[in-house]
């Protein structure tokens, strides 16, 4: 196959292209999802094709194809010089490389014991059956039960005109089990409860972290949200939980920093390196690979869609802003660092600037002293996601939590929603606690220009913050 | 071959692979019933950020495939349509179809309805409409509003060109076909004065070669009028105005769970016993319309090859219909309605789920003036609503944001406001409507007038 994208490179470099990448990706994905004992959805996907990146006179085209025939290669290529050509005359700032040293890299093989894609269907179908007896069996007034089981695996090559030559295994395996219970009003609750990542199912056989603890945790949680209250509306302390911390980093943050917004300038960021963005307490970093152990499960990304190696990229250290996520298009408009930055979700889309595993770095609180220093606030715990504008103002819902008072858990609170401006919000932040999770998985990944869900990473620890505002929602 | 003429065939084409599919899924697997659903789509899409160019041209072009044996139902895609994609797909899903041990007994089987609704309007300009014009096109919008104001620091100019359609057939006998072209110009804007970043846009969609002009320039006057935002410094009910974008989110929300069949076979839509009930205020009509020939999401099937036909929805504010695809409409014992579809795109990665097509409410007479001027003291709401699709869909209560509303004082626009949270519950709003707009054009989000409220809290 290399050597096909290579005849074709050299097509589009004798029409006059200065520059050409190709990219062959051959995926499947599997998911399963029972609904309230059907299974709804029994599902493969084969994802297989061939993207062409031309450059030429400073403008880039993007064109792609699945038919992997000589002739479909070559129509593709000239296709997307001809866009580029076309595009020429527009261009007022170019994108174009620096020039980089070529990495060869082949057959980058995971070394998981037990590899989710080689299991048999029955085999997904039966964790899907052990969670749903599970969580019948912990679950109260339970109105609704999904289950899900989520895969990717398959390989992507890459090359280039200045040879490059990269061949991997991306793999992504996701369980997760939610249950929606009655109170009674008659409204629902919604909890879930589940892990996912670059992982071999040895994993989920860990403390924990098996299928029955995932079923076990929202039936449970969902159980105790039926006779939760709303939680109060106004300004308040509050500690986010894990995951939510995690989630608020990428979304509300992370996002900000990514190359194509600091060099059009639509982030307000863009102008401010150096500058003092946050408290002292918050650290944040991005990167392609991480270890794995019983709290951390990363999407492992050895190398982005441009077949540049992902490196650690710290973008606050201390609440100081020190660096943005770079592919090699937008690194020249920005501070220059190429950082392995550049993913498109399949071969139908052109590499643009996205995230890894994105986290804030544990502070040394326990949870005991974070609460005890909140004192009285919202503890807020998950999430079923968020929105952000360009300017920075937030909103997220989070699933559940407790209302603190004095430092003591009162009561349980229903899903409640966060809202601010995270270049504020930065600036609220007391203190972080020294757990740390971070999770990816199939389901639920970032979504940005069409491309959802690309598996990410996200994390951290629990985060203390002086005030958010909450709320909102009807009494 | 020409663009022309791969359109102009297009339909029977695509009718060919399915059929030839059918006849390998039937000799090979006789004893499952199979549909097979292809897609071939052709987009050309031109970004202009910030001075940098962004070409991008291809398609959709896959297959999907659900085989089913005693009920038990396997679905799966392939990328491409050549033989070895159909093929791979009737394999993988006649596969998991044997690998289930539970019957699924709601199943009833494939769509064997003959009828078809109508294509939308076709333009042939669309097929000719070469990379320089589209070029140009995201050119003028980008330079309309980068000219606009000094303090206009990013400006995102787009037009996307696409045709195409998609066949389905099945072992009912079924096989029918339907196409598109259209064409969508973006403008997206940040402006900026002190500290103060402000985000706006607009846009054109047609199912023909639109002119671009002008898309720029709005989108850069929304962006700087947002800029002089002032805190609006008050937590209270008020009237709130929604102009078409967001009556349209707002609406769409609202009914987006509570009329879709599945939720209402589920128990999970808080009208599922509530037909024939009184659930908004005298005077309220709407439909779904999948049949709006200038509508680029208009099609002549649905996702299973039902024909596409209107909904009426609420009569009178009584509620008159749920949607259904035909899965849900034989398990609820109601009609199919013709709204299936795999997800907003018709994704060839999809199985058949429901969704409503393109809400339309009926007009009233007033103006958008006339309902600022009887709002009094209130907020007119525009962009995007943050938050609305992290609305709790079951029991209707929502908590959104918005970066770009303006006060409305003694019946007239005062001046823009810094993000309000705007709170209440999607379906008790039905009935707290208090006004009508009279606008009747076609957005993004349906064919919805702009919308006047009384009972929401305001806070900011």
């Amino acid at each position: 196959m290399l050597d096909k994208l290579n005849k074709a490179i050299k097509i589009a470099e004798n029409n006059g292209a200065k520059f050409v990448d190709a990219r062959y990706d051959n995926l499947l994905i599997r998911t399963i999802v029972k609904d309230n004992g059907r299974i709804s959805n029994l599902k493969a996907m084969k994802r297989a094709g061939v993207g062409f990146n031309v450059f030429y006179k400073g403008a880039s085209g993007y064109a792609f194809t699945a038919d992997i025939s000589d002739a479909a290669l070559e129509n593709a290529v000239i296709k997307a010089l001809g866009i580029a050509k076309a595009s020429a005359p527009a261009v007022v700032i170019k994108s174009e490389y620096e020039p980089a040293t070529p990495t060869k890299s082949v057959d980058l093989n995971v070394n998981f014991k037990e590899k989710p894609w080689e299991l048999d269907t029955s085999d997904r179908l039966d964790i899907l059956n052990r969670m749903e007896t599970v969580a019948k069996e912990h679950g109260e007034k339970i109105s609704s039960l999904m289950l899900l089981y989520g895969e990717l695996s398959g390989t992507k090559l890459f090359t280039n005109s200045e040879g490059t030559s990269i061949s991997w295994k991306p793999n992504v395996v996701d369980i997760r089990t939610m249950v929606s219970s009655k109170t009674p009003s008659g409204d629902l609750v919604r909890a879930s409860s589940g892990n996912g990542g670059s992982i071999g199912m040895e994993f989920y056989k860990t403390k924990d972290n098996t299928p029955e603890d995932f079923a076990k945790n929202a039936a449970l949680w969902a159980k105790e949200l039926i006779d939760a209250k709303a939680a109060p509306a106004g300004e308040f302390a509050a500690l986010t939980e894990n995951n939510l911390s995690g989630v608020l980093a990428h979304e509300s943050f992370g996002h900000l920093t990514e190359g194509d917004f600091i060099g059009q300038k639509s982030s307000p960021l863009h102008d401010r390196i150096g500058e003092q963005l946050g408290s002292e307490h918050v650290t944040m970093i991005d990167e392609g690979v991480m270890d794995t152990d019983a709290k951390v499960t990363p999407f492992h990304l050895p190398f982005d869609d441009e077949g540049s190696p992902t490196n650690k990229v710290t973008l606050l250290e201390e609440g100081v802003l020190k660096g943005f996520l770079n592919s090699r298009a937008t690194a020249p408009l920005t501070d220059g660092v190429v950082t392995g930055n550049a993913r498109a979700i399949n071969y139908t889309f052109n590499p643009i600037p996205r995230m890894r595993n994105t986290y804030v770095s544990p502070g040394d609180l326990t949870e005991e002293e974070a609460i005890e220093q909140m004192g009285t606030g919202i503890y807020a715990i998950g999430t079923s996601g968020g929105q952000v504008t360009g300017d920075g103002t937030f909103l997220f819902k989070a699933i559940r939590g407790y209302w603190i008072e004095n430092g003591e858990k009162k009561y349980p609170i229903k899903d409640v929603t966060l809202t601010g401006n995270i270049l504020h919000l930065l600036k609220e932040i007391g203190g972080a606690t020294r757990d740390f999770e971070l999770k990816s998985g199939y389901f639920g990944g970032c979504g940005k220009n069409g491309q959802f869900p690309l598996p990410v990473g996200y994390g951290g620890p629990k985060i203390l913050f002086n005030k958010i505002r909450f709320g909102g929602e009807m009494q | 071959m020409n663009e022309k003429e791969f359109f102009d065939t297009l339909k029977s084409d695509l009718q060919a692979i399915v059929d030839t599919g059918i006849k390998y899924a039937s000799n090979t697997y006789n004893d499952f019933s199979h549909e097979i659903y292809i897609i071939n789509t052709k987009s050309l899409d031109i970004s202009i950020n910030a001075g940098m160019v962004d070409a991008k041209a291809g398609g959709q072009v896959g297959v999907g495939v659900r085989s089913v044996k005693d009920k038990k139902v396997g679905f799966a895609s392939a990328s491409g349509i050549s033989d070895e994609s159909v093929n791979f797909a009737i394999d993988a899903a006649v596969n998991l179809s044997k690998s289930l041990t539970e019957a699924d007994d709601r199943w009833t089987g494939f769509v064997s309805d003959k009828r078809s609704g109508k294509d939308g309007i076709l333009d042939d300009k669309i097929l000719e409409y070469s990379s320089e014009e589209a070029v140009d096109g995201a050119n003028k919008v980008f330079h309309e509003a980068k000219e606009f104001d000094k303090r206009i620091i990013s400006v995102s100019g787009s037009t996307t060109i696409s045709y195409g359609g998609f066949a389905i057939g099945n072992t009912e006998g079924l096989s029918k076909a339907s196409r598109y072209t259209y064409a969508v110009g973006t403008s997206y804007i940040t402006a900026k004065a002190g500290d103060k970043t402000k985000n706006a846009f607009d846009y054109i969609m047609s199912r023909e070669v639109p002119s671009f002009d002008g898309i720029g320039t709005s989108g850069a006057k929304k962006a700087i009028d947002l800029l002089e935002s002032k805190p609006l410094g008050k937590t209270s009910e008020m009237t709130v105005v929604f102009d078409q974008l967001t009556a349209g989110q707002f609406i769409q929300t609202g009914l987006g769970n509570s009329i879709n069949g599945k939720s209402v076979l589920e128990g999970r839509s808080i009208w599922a016993d509530r037909m024939g009930d009184n659930i908004g205020i005298k005077g309220l009509n709407i439909y779904d319309n999948p049949q709006i020939p200038e509508d680029p999401g208009m099609q002549a099937i649905d996702a299973e090859g039902f024909p596409r036909e209107p909904i009426k929805i609420i009569d009178d504010g009584v509620l008159k219909s749920f949607i259904f695809d035909k899965y849900n409409a034989d398990a609820h014992g109601s009609e199919n309605t013709g709204n299936a579809s795999r997800n907003a795109s018709q994704s060839f990665e999809a199985a058949p789920g429901i969704s409503t097509s393109t809400i339309t409410l009926d007009p009233g007479s007033k103006s958008i003036d006339k309902l600022l001027e009887e709002a009094g003291d209130g907020v007119y709401i525009t962009g995007f609503l943050m938050g609305i699709s992290h609305s709790n869909l079951i029991s209707g209560d929502f908590s959104i944001v918005s970066p770009s509303a303006y006060r409305i004082e003694n019946g007239e626009l005062a001046g823009a406001i810094d993000s309000i949270t705007i709170a209440g519950n999607l379906y008790k709003s039905f009935n707290q409507l208090v006004n009508i707009g009279n606008e009747k054009d076609l957005t993004f989000v349906g064919k919805i007038p702009s919308l006047a409220y009384d009972g929401f809290t305001v806070s900011g």
